[in-house]
């Protein structure tokens, strides 16, 4: 097999200091080993995950492999689970963390403010994946990524969960201090775009993950262990989605990082405007987490009106990726028209279809419009009825995250694995029929949910096990959906695993190349955009204003009459957590003071660095 | 900060489609009836059984062409439907049901319907639909609830 090193321009261009080791990077070791790392720990959760998801999509054509997984993975549930942790929670947030502290420093051409930090992101996060990975694996946390209470869990599920979710503040955090080291070194300048972009992501994150980060530390934790025998369910809930739809920026816009930074860059373009990507990723820094309760649209203790601000609010969210859907266009119609395209269509076959870095992040953007389309099914208030947790939603979010995410992730990896070893890519070919064949997949897979889900296909159940799907209704029958499933979902599992397979050979290949991170120029730059937008810290502000406006009245009601109900007893599934009889007073305190320590640790963290 | 003339013009089309979905919806709402759920009260977790409606589970007919319908969502069934024995109503038949769980959240789904919501422990689900199409239905939990989930459903005759 012939390899092809990933970028012939840019591989051809000479080396500047030939004493450079190929796959030396320009930033020091001891912060990019975590970023290897937390890319290392991505790529094997996409390996386990994707292979869950094949277990689960054949079953619904009733193949059951789990005889086989056992003791290992037990059932389908268990599976479940674990799919949606790691795929959903762990890969993209590890691929988060690496790749925006990268593209963090890259931006500011200057290393991270601190590479305790930087390490601490890889061993706070990997040792939170290992703590919920054995909760997981032993049977004792089959409660889904939602882990919706009164369900209850092995508190090590919760307490991993919390500590992967801590590690992403740390990367906030060195990203900040990395830009007031960098306002000093550079005062009155704009803040680079690319630099720009990663931080605002990670300044979303930290405003959508207050909901979650309360419903663990408050509810889940002390749940779990005992301390607390009762929760509000609905609460629960609301928090988790006050988190839950924002998470699916903090999903996408590091793809956006790519799309709008890096990728003009790869297909001859450039970004189409400075001051417009800026502000695309304020919007979603104001509007990502007001709108949450369109998750919630048939609660019953949410009260309608609540859910309709929340729908209008969920309209502003559209605006930034309608206006992405523009810039995407505009750029590569450029970038085409650069290579030769002519016509009206004519620049489209001039992209680098030959390249599958290119190739991967063209059809995450292809298919995301589909997603983006269903997206506004879910949302659209009364429509939400049709197709509320049937099938349907998977459908969706595999197009979303599953794709448009997950393709945009394995193009960065082409070039962001021989960048970080400095081996070439181990075969072109390989890599490019890998994502044509996870997105012909991912379309059959979707097509098959999605219709079945309208035909009643209810999400999160055994189909192979749900005696109600065969010969139970007359005239109903989800055969075919259900072949579609099956059948695209063994086509995306082929996909993924040749991806995995270009990966591992690349890491073994004995041929060297040199790449470099391609970050794009601007068609209108930075000194005609408007500087307000990089005042970041008042941006944020804002954000939590809304968030108060919208949550506030939300919060407020749950609280004040625990949503009107009593407290709800929880429902352990898998462990039961033994507390000594009058114990668990002392051990609230107990636990009430090393959450304070812990936060009081991150502040000192903080003021020491800040120094 | 500039924007190009192009682009100006397409959001200004988005714009338009966001609002002609706006009004959409808005028919549902006002001119085809369709509702969201809401608070319909609230149960104490201790003694459901105990407290109405849920004293008295099952289909009773409250009117002409009236019905309600009580239940219980509990780990692993909806109580008191039975697999093998379909509710049965006339064609026409207006049903509400009221729903509410004794254990975990549940996820309550008559397919062909917009019967559709979740059953939140401590909460009372309140849905009306009115079947006027004959035919077989199936209702179904459709929201995790544990290992043998999938046995939570029941039929529903419409002749
Ligand atoms: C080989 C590729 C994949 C296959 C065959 C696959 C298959 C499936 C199937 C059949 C389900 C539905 C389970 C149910 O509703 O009962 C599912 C759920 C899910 N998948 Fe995938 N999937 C794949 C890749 C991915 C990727 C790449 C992601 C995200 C990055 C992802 C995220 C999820 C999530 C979040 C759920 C929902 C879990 C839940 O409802 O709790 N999947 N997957
Ligand atoms: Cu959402
Ligand atoms: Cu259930």
């Amino acid at each position: 097999m012939s390899s092809v090193p990933f970028n012939a321009e840019l591989a051809a261009r000479p080396r500047a200091d030939a004493e450079i080791l190929a796959g030396d990077t320009e930033f020091p070791a001891a912060q990019m080993w975590p970023i290897k790392g937390a890319l290392a720990l991505g790529l094997v959760s996409l390996a386990v995950g994707g292979l869950l998801g094949l277990l689960q999509a054949i079953d619904r054509v009733n193949i059951n492999l789990y005889g086989f997984t056992r003791p290992v993975i037990d059932n389908y549930y268990q599976g479940l689970t674990l799919h949606g942790v790691l795929l959903a929670l762990v890969m993209t947030f590890t691929f988060a963390n690496g790749f925006l502290s990268l593209t963090t420093m890259k931006g500011f051409q200057r290393p991270l403010a601190s590479t305790f930090l930087a390490q601490g992101v890889f061993w706070v996060g990997t040792i939170g994946v290992v703590l919920a990975g054995f909760a997981m694996l032993t049977n004792q946390a089959n409660v889904l990524y939602t882990m919706y209470a009164p369900m209850s869990a092995h508190f090590l599920f919760y307490f991993g969960a919390v500590l992967l979710v801590a590690s992403t503040w740390l990367v906030s955090l060195n990203q900040l201090l990395t830009l007031r080291a960098w306002r000093k070194e550079h005062q009155g300048e704009r803040i680079p775009l690319l630099a720009y972009a990663s931080i605002v992501t990670f300044l979303m994150w930290d405003l959508a993950s207050i909901g979650i980060a309360v419903e663990a530390l408050a509810q889940l934790l002390p749940m779990s262990a005992g301390l607390i025998n009762s929760v509000n369910p609905q609460l629960t809930r609301t928090l988790f989605w006050f988190t839950g739809h924002a998470i699916v920026y903090f999903w996408l816009l590091p793809a956006y990082v790519s799309w709008y930074c890096l990728f003009p860059r790869q297909v001859g373009g450039k970004i189409y405007s400075d001051g417009l990507t800026r502000f695309v990723f304020i919007l979603f820094l104001l509007f990502s987490v007001p709108t949450g309760l369109h998750h919630q649209y048939t609660d019953p203790g949410v009260p309608v009106w609540l859910k309709t601000a929340h729908f209008f609010s969920t309209l502003a969210i559209a605006v930034p990726s309608l206006i992405t859907a523009f810039t995407m266009m505009a750029m590569l119609e450029m970038g085409g028209r650069h290579n030769g395209g002519k016509g009206f269509l004519g620049w489209i076959p001039k992209l680098n279809w030959g390249d599958p870095s290119v190739t991967a992040q063209l059809l995450a953007m292809l298919t995301f419009i589909l997603g983006g389309i269903t997206g506004i099914v879910n949302a659209s208030y009364t429509v939400n009825e049709v197709v509320h947790n049937t099938a349907f939603i998977p459908g969706h979010f595999h197009i979303t995250v599953g794709t448009a995410v997950t393709l945009t992730i394995m193009g960065v990896c082409f070039w962001l694995v021989p960048y970080l070893t400095g081996k070439a890519l181990w075969s072109r070919q390989i890599a490019l029929l890998s994502v044509w064949l996870y997105t012909i997949g991912v379309l059959t897979f979707s097509r098959g949910q999605m219709w079945g889900g309208i035909d009643g296909i209810p999400r999160r159940s055994e189909m192979g096990a749900a005696r109600y799907a065969r010969d139970y209704i007359a005239g109903m029958d989800w055969t075919l959906s259900n072949q579609l499933t099956a059948i695209g979902g063994v086509v995306m599992t082929i996909g993924g695993g040749l991806f995995l397979l270009t990966m591992i050979m690349t890491l073994f290949n004995s041929q060297r190349a040199h790449v470099e991170i391609p970050v794009a120029e601007t068609v209108i730059g930075p000194r005609e955009s408007w500087k307000g937008l990089d005042s970041i810290g008042k941006w944020t502000g804002l954000g939590f204003l809304l968030i108060l406006l919208a949550y506030g009245p939300t919060l407020f009601i749950l609280v004040r009459n625990g949503g009107s109900a009593t407290p709800i007893p929880m429902v352990a599934m898998g462990y039961q957590p033994h507390v000594p009889p009058g114990m668990d007073n002392i051990l609230v305190i107990v636990y009430m003071l090393v959450v304070a320590a812990a936060f009081g640790g991150f502040w000192k963290l903080l003021q020491r660095n800040a120094s | 900060m500039k924007v190009h003339s192009l682009e100006k013009i397409y959001l200004a089309l988005c714009a338009v489609l966001i609002v002609l979905g706006v009004i959409a919806i808005g028919a549902s709402v006002f001119s085809h009836g369709v509702h969201l759920v809401g608070p319909s009260g609230s149960v104490n977790a201790a003694g459901i059984a105990k407290q109405a409606p849920f004293d008295q589970l099952g289909l009773k007919q409250t009117g002409d062409g009236q019905y309600e319908m009580t239940m219980l969502g509990q780990m692993w069934q909806w109580n008191p439907i039975k697999q093998q024995e379909p509710l049965t109503v006339p064609a026409g038949s207006t049903i509400t049901f009221k729903a509410t769980s004794s254990d975990v959240i549940h996820g309550l789904m008559v397919r062909g319907t917009n019967i559709n919501a979740m059953i939140i422990p401590g909460q009372i689900t309140e849905l009306t639909y009115t079947f006027d199409k004959p035919g077989e239905y199936l209702i179904v939990c459709h929201e995790y609830c544990g290992a043998f989930h999938q046995e939570m459903y029941g039929k529903l005759v419409v002749s």
